[in-house]
């Protein structure tokens, strides 16, 4: 086995590592180099600056939500409450919510992920998606687990 | 095999390697998204996050084998079958089908053998 065979191989699957390494993170320091943006025009005083997750401000602190894009790495935290007509603003893959059981939730970022397919999903977006969910997951343990991490507010 | 052929096999590989390494890394990036995926069975060996990290973990290193060409074939049957059993728990969802494809064609690089930019290419004895 020559010298430039083994360095052909091994530059290959760096290249590939490094691809996917791109692909995956860097749209998340994307987001999070947006989001730091939005923390200087909305709120007055950070709080935590120790790490990056921290930093993130929720889509319910900017008071803006049809604005805010959505974050898929880390649902924001819940704050406040929506109306069926902030709800009913984010009815696309591009921007997600649904109002189930009276909360509401970001789920953007699981269109995509959701197991069911994400035509499942976008039947939501925008409305009250209780009967669905309840009729599919109903007393299921794990979508429930998996649904409170889009959680962004409560239903006024 | 003619030289076409091996090109076929290195695209094959090298595509594969880069979906697996994009697996590995996003699992590796948001646990949560992937949480829904871990079939109930498997929760009761360790938490679903937990798994998710460990697979996030194996997967970046097959890919990074895969990619490189350290013993494909083997790591193309691990990865192949390791996909089936995840796809299977899917059922036939749109995840579920497009899971398949990908594990039946990580499979067929099992069968097909070394390309020669995979490091383990021997020109003589091809595996």
């Amino acid at each position: 086995m020559n010298t430039k065979k083994i360095l052909t191989s091994i530059t290959i699957g760096i290249i590939v590592l490094v691809a996917a390494f791109v692909a995956v993170f860097g749209s998340s320091l994307k987001n999070l180099k947006l989001d730091t943006d939005d923390t200087v025009v909305t709120t007055e005083t950070p709080t935590q600056n120790n790490t990056a997750v921290e930093t993130k401000p929720s889509a319910a602190v900017t008071t803006a939500p049809e604005t805010k894009p959505s974050t898929p790495t880390q649902p924001a935290p819940v704050t406040t409450g929506y109306t069926l007509a902030d709800v009913a603003t984010h009815n696309s893959a591009i921007s997600c919510w649904s109002a189930i059981d009276g909360n509401v939730y970001d789920l953007t970022s699981w269109v995509n992920s959701h197991p069911g397919g994400k035509a499942a999903i976008l039947m939501i977006c925008g409305k009250d998606g209780s009967p669905l969910f309840n009729s599919q997951h109903g007393g299921d343990r794990k979508p429930a687990n998996i649904l409170v991490k889009y959680k962004i507010g409560t239903l006024n | 095999m003619n030289s076409k052929q091996y090109i076929g096999i290195s695209i094959l590989r090298i595509s594969l390697s880069f979906v697996f390494l994009w697996f590995g890394f996003s699992q590796m990036s948001d646990a949560a998204q992937w949480i829904g995926f871990v079939p109930d069975w498997a929760t009761s060996i360790m938490s679903a996050g937990m798994l998710v990290y460990l697979n996030g973990i194996f997967e970046i290193i097959a890919g990074l084998m895969l990619a490189i060409g350290i013993v494909p074939r083997y790591v193309a049957l691990l990865l192949g079958i390791h996909l089936l059993i995840i796809s299977s728990s899917l059922g036939f969802s749109a995840v579920g089908i497009r899971d398949i494809g990908l594990a039946l064609a990580t499979l067929s690089l099992f069968f097909l053998g070394n390309d020669k930019l995979a490091l383990s290419y021997r020109e003589i004895s091809n595996e």
